[in-house]
């Protein structure tokens, strides 16, 4: 025999301990020769190379097969921490709880996600660039589109803007002032700014009969072209401050439209004013996202703060968007320029008074459909709820307008912005936003995962955990001379077993093995499903 | 002879090259481990035959999937572990009973002109016990075993052939020790006795 090279292998074996009487016997088994010989054998393989023959006599293993791994990690290791015992079945008893209650706000966060994508996609093949972007945006979410959409609301009061010449704050919006009027109280919830720009967007592909009007209780006084810009990732709490930052820095563009203009815009095109208030609530919105993102730069590191995904499809948002088709707005307060101490605004016209009592209340199916983060903006106090029902104005007035194909940028007057002035915008929307408390609070009792923690697919030890809390029941199925059965099961994105498939094994144990099979459970993940395969032995 | 010198590794790439002996040298050379393994997973000497001349059938077929980043003996070892599996689960090759016609014993059979018959008889004995505990291992701790402790693989090619970490494949060796020093003792043999 001529394998001299490598019959001395097991001296690098690691040695067992105490090597026992067996051991010895193992490691020198005696070596058994063929029939015929080795050099028979060699004699015999070479023909059947030189014939051409495929090797698939024994079996018909493919040659990717003939190569992959024969025995890898296996149920049967239990060696490690994650191995299968008694505690584990517990552990995903619980776990399976916990994954229930909130697998199908992820679902919707891994939807929306692919929205975003999508939007962020399709924006930056099709509309006009305003501005250059921060390198450090995520991508995720296109800020350009937003503030296109911004600008294609703002675009109607265009015309009768005027430089506003009083100093720049240290926000990042652009305004467009028109009135200020005291706050009134109000308990509407207030709505992310996300979905106000998402459903102004989509506002003209929605029938009229799908939007409740909203309370609008106050003329929109503030406009904000980067407050949609802000918004997304501000209110995404998780989001990293660079990317608040970025935009910050930027010049920033202020505008005044006086009251007279206003009743101008006001006799042609009514609406325009709830499109004012929308931005109004963005802006609010944003100043609070900014408030919140300080508070969680400080408290969590940044790792934590990953992007994050917006739960709520666009769609959602726009069909729960409530508001009057043709609202005439007056003496509402707007939360934001109320509670800035920094900020005047003119008084509205009180000829275009709507009382807005006789307002029907908005909808709530917003909110329900909204994400934690929704939920962030929903449980801000009350004094901030009435940009809320400014916000959801818009929407109508978008619907009630013939859709507007090609999106106008906003002319508002560019000016440059000095951040951390006495009296900036965001000291004001900060103090309109509410207590940080309560932002943090609501964050602290948010989904167990955060969008950005979905697996792509599931980890081997979930698996291994989750197989092998199911896998004694179903190896009860077999008996013990019983073959071994092979199982193919699918789970999918949400983590519950999609299918199974049995192979082998005992006829008529299949069902049994199956059902068995079927109770596993794992955390969800991102891909479509995961097929795995396990062994049941008796 | 400088043929024999030559590394697996050039080997394969004369082979790739086209030089159809030395592919045959990689069969000499690998032949007696890939055929006690195959013994010692089919347990007849027949199958094991079969078995072998079609890992390096299949080897030579697939030599192109060889990327050099293991040995070649690993690289084979897994094709032979591989078509031992299929073909024991495919045919449902199961011995209940290692019975002393076995092929893994045709080695322990005493000769003729042996001075202590009654050693021999005992050694022959022993190793019999030996296969009945390996058989009564999963397929898993039984291949790992035979990997480890009869084919003398170190934890490191074990895991390179059958795919799993090293880690693991110590938990196995250690759990299929145990378990056929369990199987052994309660036979009555003395794991520290001397009985070959």
């Amino acid at each position: 025999m001529s394998n001299d090279d490598h019959d001395n292998q097991g001296s690098k074996s690691t040695p067992p301990s105490r090597v026992n009487h067996f051991d010895k016997l193992l490691a020198t088994w005696p070596q058994t020769q063929p029939r015929g010989g080795f050099d028979q054998l060699a004699t015999k393989i070479s023909n059947r190379i030189e014939r051409g023959d495929d090797g698939m006599t024994f079996s018909e293993l493919s040659d990717e097969k003939i190569v992959a791994s024969p025995i890898g990690q296996t149920p049967e290791d239990g060696h490690n921490s994650r191995a299968f015992r008694e505690s584990d079945e517990t552990q995903m008893s619980s776990e399976d709880s916990s994954m229930t209650t909130s697998s199908d706000q992820r679902q919707r966060d891994r939807q929306s996600l692919k929205d975003l994508a999508k939007l962020a996609t399709a924006s930056n093949a099709q509309l006009p660039s305003t501005h250059d972007l921060s390198a450090d945006d995520s991508g995720m979410v296109d800020l350009k589109t937003v503030a296109q959409l911004t600008g294609l609301l703002g675009a109607d009061v265009a015309k009768p803007v005027t430089p506003y010449a009083a100093p720049p704050s240290s926000g990042s919006l652009a305004f467009v002032r028109t009135a200020s009027v005291p706050p009134a109280p109000s308990t509407q919830p207030l709505i992310n700014s996300r979905n106000v720009a998402s459903a102004a967007a989509f506002a003209p592909t929605v029938p009229v009969e799908a939007v409740q009007p909203a309370p609008v209780s106050h003329t929109p006084t503030l406009i904000s072209t980067r407050a949609a810009e802000l918004v997304a990732p501000a209110i995404a709490a998780a989001a990293p401050a660079v990317q608040i930052a970025a935009p910050i820095a930027e010049p920033i563009a202020y505008s005044v439209v006086d009251t007279s203009e206003i009743q101008e815009v006001r006799s042609s095109k009514k609406g325009v004013v709830i499109v004012l208030a929308a931005l109004v609530a963005s802006a609010a919105i944003a100043a609070g996202g900014v408030v919140f993102v300080s508070k969680m730069h400080k408290s969590a590191p940044i790792a934590q703060r990953a992007p994050i995904v917006e739960t709520t499809p666009v769609v959602n948002t726009i069909q729960a968007a409530p508001a009057p088709v043709a609202p005439v707005v007056e003496t509402a307060p707007v939360a934001a320029a109320a509670a800035a101490d920094d900020l005047t605004f003119a008084p509205a016209d009180p000829n275009a008074a709507l009382d807005p009592a006789s307002l029907p209340l908005a909808n709530a199916k917003g909110a329900k459909v909204a994400s934690a983060h929704h939920a962030v903006a929903a449980k801000i106090p009350a004094k901030a709820a009435p940009i809320a029902a400014v916000a959801e104005a818009p929407k109508a007035e978008v619907k009630a307008a013939e859709p507007a194909p090609a999106p106008e940028p906003p002319k508002v007057a560019a000016a440059p912005a000095k951040k951390g002035e006495k009296g900036d915008l965001t000291d004001a929307m900060r103090t309109a936003a509410g207590p940080i408390e309560a932002h943090a609070a609501v964050v602290e009792s948010g989904p167990a995962f955060a969008a950005g923690t979905v697996p792509q697919k599931p980890s081997q030890g979930a698996l291994t955990s989750a197989l092998g809390a199911v896998l004694p029941a179903a190896r009860s199925c077999l008996s013990p001379d019983d073959a071994v059965a092979k199982a193919t099961i699918v789970f999918s994105s949400v983590g519950k077993v999609d299918s199974v498939s049995v192979h082998g094994g005992p006829a008529g144990k299949g069902e049994c093995i199956k059902g068995a099979l079927q109770k596993a459970k794992i955390q969800p993940f991102m891909d479509a499903n995961y097929t795995a395969n396990i062994t049941v032995r008796p | 002879m400088v043929r024999d010198r030559a590394s697996d590794r050039e080997l394969v790439e004369r082979t790739r090259s086209g030089d159809p002996t030395s592919f045959d040298d990689l069969v000499r050379r690998h032949q007696g481990r890939i055929y006690r393994l195959m013994v010692h997973m089919m347990r007849n000497s027949g199958d094991a035959d079969d078995l072998t001349q079609e890992a390096f059938v299949r080897a030579y077929r697939a030599l192109d999937r060889f990327d050099g980043r293991s040995e070649f003996f690993t690289w084979i070892y897994r094709i032979a572990v591989n078509l031992c599996l299929n073909a024991m689960r495919s045919r449902r090759h199961r011995v209940k009973d290692a019975s002393l016609e076995d092929a893994r014993l045709d080695g322990v059979e005493p000769t003729d002109d042996s001075e202590r018959p009654d050693d021999d008889a005992l050694r022959k004995q022993t190793y019999g016990s030996l296969c009945q505990g390996i058989d009564s291992l999963s397929e898993t701790l039984r291949t790992t075993m035979i990997l480890v402790c009869v084919d003398g693989l170190s934890h490191d090619e074990a895991a390179a052939v059958l795919g799993a970490p090293s880690g693991t494949i110590a938990w196995r060796v250690h759990e299929a020790r145990r378990k056929l020093k369990e199987f052994m003792v309660a036979r009555g043999f003395d794991p520290e006795g001397d009985g070959t």
